[in-house]
């Protein structure tokens, strides 16, 4: 049951982006003196569209551009309060449709409405020329003449400018009887979304969600993903992408979806590779997080050239006294830790530390990260007697730097609690343990899965200790919130599970 | 007062061919040959047992359906002024039957068939008896029918339309069917033939109700025939067009009966000669209503006489003046360029921009607007330098083997005209029905800044003209 404290984990490129302003100029082919050019805005083509609306009588085609889907929301819940009380049917197209007539025609609920608007296909029509062959826009070419038996209500497609092209290009006989294209541009404040809701807190921040919400959020940004993705290749902000994908990630991750996680990673080190050329820190960054998850999923044979790689391009990009170096030998050090190459990783730490101390002076926080791994290597190497006051030390930096509340004193005090017990001093562990709980429910809410982890913690020990009445409830508790937060077939879950079944068998004996 | 505009808004629909009431003849504009005039001759001319194989081109739009629609009413009743007979016009639109990215002959003879027999019935002229295609058709009707459908028994023709449409939707009843059928191909072919002699026989037979003529003959028009984008077994587009139009043609001229072919007009353009041999006839090409001037200039004062006529016609009895103010009718009339189905969109998204008439130049351009964006997305790299030569080219010819110039055409950003008597055309065939078109960039396009760049370009490369 040891807990091994942070590894300075890096959530990368969190930093605010400034990024270029996108020109939201509709005319964008025009110069203002063309005699095409006309200023135009939202509130005149809804206007317009509602109209249109109005006034067509059975089946006319629509088309209304929007290329950001709080535009397309805004739109349409605009439109339709001009329509009034007029019904709007409303198909929004999740999954992948070869036929819409035959879908509009199957979710005809024999009401005719005033219009039928449809929307969401770019979440999963494919990109560029393939979305041109795509049996959906094809059948739309096909089935232009048949519309108008099928639908006695004009059809509005909200659609973002590349689909209305494939449309064009794919379909272009259907697209040809079209009585109108609207378009809706998104604010300032509606561009800026996109940038903001990808800017989190740090992965503990997001562990402490509730699981429900956590996979709320990371629904949200796979649309939003998804969204980004089916843009064409110069609306693309490869900036806005990143931040997605990182997020994505980071959900994923504490999700415990190492499978979805790590394809992202891969692809953000792909990005980072092709933008910034294979020896930049940026590369490193992207290695680093990467190794992290393949450690965490026990892959550490494959996470070791990585992070061997991220530890080389930081030393050569900023030289081998830069304290990013020390996160990097700090964190390979880790890994030979799980590896059993304690040897190995004794001297790494030994220099992360080094560097640290250097760096920060002897007192520095960050300094307790490598003092506290370097203790926890050397209880490995059953030098526990060495480990005891460097622990210590780690202890009482974070104390005094962070204060005695915080949650990164919570993990030393664990620490130094499984020191304690390993060195069968369970009556000293025991109130280390209950205080790091107390300052994890009050760091993080009595929900989280760090405050399970706690939990599990105390309880093994009252077990150990015999008090199997007061064991019980807390592995209860700590099994409750790790089915909730990390969900049901999560490792952690099942070890509380198994240590729940074990303190209940010596109980019943 | 009701509201006009609303009115003219649903005469205006882009995808409702003109009705009778609305058709304009707009033919002094459109290469001075009217497609009913035209084919009314060569059907007088024309001596059985020769058919007329006619074929019939345009641009997406430009209103081929509307032609065919008017032609087929005219067949059926013509003036009573003019020695012509009645002839029954069976109008089938191949988007009824057939899945444009899967055809094969055997669904096009099918179709053909079902549209026959429901003709026929329509009329009351009759119901074709157990023929060939019946017993054929009892034999894959299991494929496409329901069980119910399959008990009550045998498929009878006259019927059997809305059923054989159904196979365009069912790919796997279609493979059976043409499995089934394929191998007869050339019996087919022959008992097709017998079916419209059995249609001939009846319509001889037929008493016709009262003020009415009999009918003295059939002409089958196949529209939308040109939609067609892939023949199975072959590639789509260019390929699959050969296949059907030049490599079946001995198939689809063996019909004995009048036929119009529509053929694709990038088609027409990049393999005329072979239409020609195949088909016997030079193509005819409905263009573009004739607004402009072959150096680009607008207007060309009766092509616009004749929008504002289509657009009248559209309006009744509100003159679309008091509905329009002068500057956005003439910039509608102007930036559609002849092309009807563009001219009814834009007039329709103007209208929406506009509360109470008259509809203002800010509407009309606010109409454009979203199609301005639209092609100066999708145009591709490579067109502009050539629409940039189109431009400069005193001919407005386009190379008929270009592909993107075939893209360019499909995509209507380059037009098709066709002057009439009235110009002074520097070029003429020795046929009437096959006068040499020229061609424009859609104005549109001109605008663009992209257009410009390439115009630029192409200027600054070539050499100045020398002074004299």
């Amino acid at each position: 049951m040891s807990e091994k404290a942070a590894s300075s984990e890096e959530s990368a490129s969190r930093r605010g982006v400034a990024s270029g302003e996108e020109n939201g100029a509709p005319n964008d082919s025009l110069s203002p003196d063309d005699p095409l050019a006309v200023a135009s805005d939202d509130a005149s083509e809804i206007e317009a569209l509602a109209r249109a609306l109005r006034r067509a009588e059975g089946f006319s085609l629509f088309f209304a551009v929007c290329d950001n889907n709080a535009v397309r929301d805004r739109a349409i819940s605009d439109v339709k309060e001009r329509l009034g009380d007029s019904l709007v049917r409303e198909l929004a197209v999740r999954e992948p449709v070869d036929n819409l007539l035959d879908l509009a025609r199957q979710t005809d609920e024999g009401v005719s409405p005033r219009a039928l608007f449809v929307y969401g296909m770019e979440g999963w029509l494919p990109a560029g020329d393939e979305a041109e062959k795509s049996p959906f826009v094809v059948n739309l070419n096909e089935t232009r003449n048949q519309w108008p038996n099928a639908l006695s209500s004009p059809l509005v497609l909200w659609v973002p400018s590349h689909v209305l092209r494939s449309i064009a290009h794919g379909a272009p006989d259907f697209c040809s009887v079209r009585s109108g294209i609207y378009a809706f541009e998104a604010t300032a404040e509606e561009r800026d979304q996109i940038r903001t809701i990808t800017i989190e807190a740090d992965l503990a921040a997001i562990a402490g969600l509730p699981h429900e919400e956590k996979l709320e959020r990371v629904t949200t940004l796979e649309d939003l993903l998804k969204q980004h993705e089916s843009l064409p290749e110069e609306k693309r902000d490869p900036q806005v992408e990143e931040r997605l994908l990182q997020s994505c990630a980071d959900f994923y991750y504490v999700l415990a979806r190492y499978d979805v996680a790590e394809p992202l990673l891969r692809r953000l080190l792909e990005m980072a590779e092709a933008s910034h050329g294979p020896d930049h820190p940026e590369v490193g960054v992207r290695l680093n997080n990467l190794a992290q998850l393949l450690k965490t999923t026990n892959r550490l044979a494959e996470a070791e050239p990585l992070m061997r790689r991220a530890l080389e391009i930081d030393e050569a990009a900023l030289g081998p006294e830069h304290p990013k170096v020390a996160i990097r030998l700090n964190n390979l050090a880790s890994l030979l830790h799980d590896t059993n190459r304690l040897a190995e990783a004794e001297p790494l730490m030994r220099r992360a530390l080094k560097i640290d101390e250097a760096a920060f002076g002897t007192n520095h926080p960050e300094v307790a990260i490598p003092l506290n791994n370097l203790a926890l290597l050397l209880c490995d190497t059953n030098r526990l007697a060495e480990a005891e006051p460097l622990m210590r030390r780690a202890l009482g930096i974070g104390e005094a730097a962070l204060g005695p509340e915080h949650p990164n004193v919570a993990k030393v005090l664990n620490n130094l609690a499984t020191l304690l017990y390993d060195t069968n001093r369970l009556a000293e562990a025991e109130p280390l343990m209950r205080r790091a709980l107390e300052i994890d429910e009050a760091a993080f809410g009595i929900e989280h899965p760090e405050v399970a982890r706690d939990l599990s913690n105390l309880a093994q020990l009252l077990h150990d200790t015999n008090r199997l009445a007061e064991s019980e409830p807390l592995m209860r508790r700590a099994l409750a919130i790790f089915g909730k937060s990390c969900g049901p077939d999560h490792p952690q879950t099942q070890m509380a599970r198994k240590a729940l079944d074990t303190i209940l068998r010596q109980k019943a004996k | 007062m009701t509201d006009k505009l609303t009115e003219l808004y649903n005469a205006c629909h882009p995808l409702v061919p003109a009705s009778p009431a609305q058709y304009v003849d707009c033919s002094r504009v459109r290469g001075d040959h009217a497609l009913t005039t035209e084919f009314q001759s060569q059907l007088d001319r024309a001596q059985a047992p020769h058919y007329l194989r006619f074929l019939f081109s345009g641009h997406i739009g430009c209103g081929k359906s509307s032609e065919l629609r008017h032609l087929a009413e005219t067949l059926e009743n013509p003036a009573p002024a003019r020695p012509h007979k009645r002839h029954l016009a069976i109008l089938l639109d191949a988007s009824e039957y057939l899945d444009d990215y899967d055809v094969t002959p055997t669904d096009i003879l099918l179709a053909i068939v079902a549209e026959v027999a429901a003709a026929l019935r329509e009329k009351g002229i009759g119901d074709l008896k157990d023929n060939y295609f019946v017993k054929r058709f009892n034999e894959v009707k299991e494929f496409f029918l329901t069980e119910v459908e399959i008990c009550e028994g045998e498929l009878a023709l006259g019927g059997a339309k809305a059923k054989i449409q159904r196979l365009q939707k069912d790919p796997e009843a279609r493979k059976k069917v043409r499995e089934k059928l394929q191998p007869q191909m050339t019996a087919l072919l022959s008992e097709i033939n017998t079916v419209f002699a059995e249609a001939r026989l009846l319509m001889g037979q037929w008493k016709p109700p009262k003020g009415q003529d009999a009918f003295s003959d059939m002409v089958l028009i196949l529209d939308n025939l040109e939609k067609i984008k892939r023949i199975a077994g072959h590639e789509e587009g260019a390929a699959s067009q050969k296949e059907l139009f030049i490599e079946r043609a001995p198939q689809l001229t063996s019909l004995e009966v009048h036929v119009i072919y529509t053929v694709p007009l990038r088609f027409v353009r990049s393999d005329g000669p072979q239409l020609l041999a195949a088909y016997g006839t030079a193509p005819f090409v409905l263009p573009m209503i004739k607004v402009i001037h072959r150096d680009g200039a607008y207007p060309y004062a009766d092509g616009v006489a004749c929008l504002r006529e289509v657009l009248q016609k559209r309006a009744g009895d509100a003159p679309i003046d008091s509905l329009f103010d002068a500057d956005a009718l003439d910039w509608l009339f102007r930036y559609s360029a002849g092309h009807v189905r563009d001219l009814m969109g834009f007039v329709q998204q103007a209208i929406s921009y506009t509360g109470e008439p008259p509809v203002t130049l800010d509407a009309a351009k606010r109409a454009l607007r979203r199609t301005v964006s639209l092609f100066s997305t999708s145009i591709p790299d490579s067109h502009w330098p050539k629409l940039a030569r189109l431009e400069r080219s005193p001919q407005r010819c386009i190379p008929s083997d270009d592909r993107d110039c075939q893209v360019m055409l499909e995509q209507v950003t380059v037009l098709e005209y066709i002057d009439g008597e009235d110009a002074d055309r520097t070029v003429t065939d020795e046929t009437f029905s096959n006068p040499v078109p020229w061609y424009a960039v859609n104005p549109i396009v001109r605008e663009l800044r992209e257009f410009k760049a390439a115009i630029a370009d192409l200027d600054r490369d070539r050499p100045k003209a020398s002074a004299p």
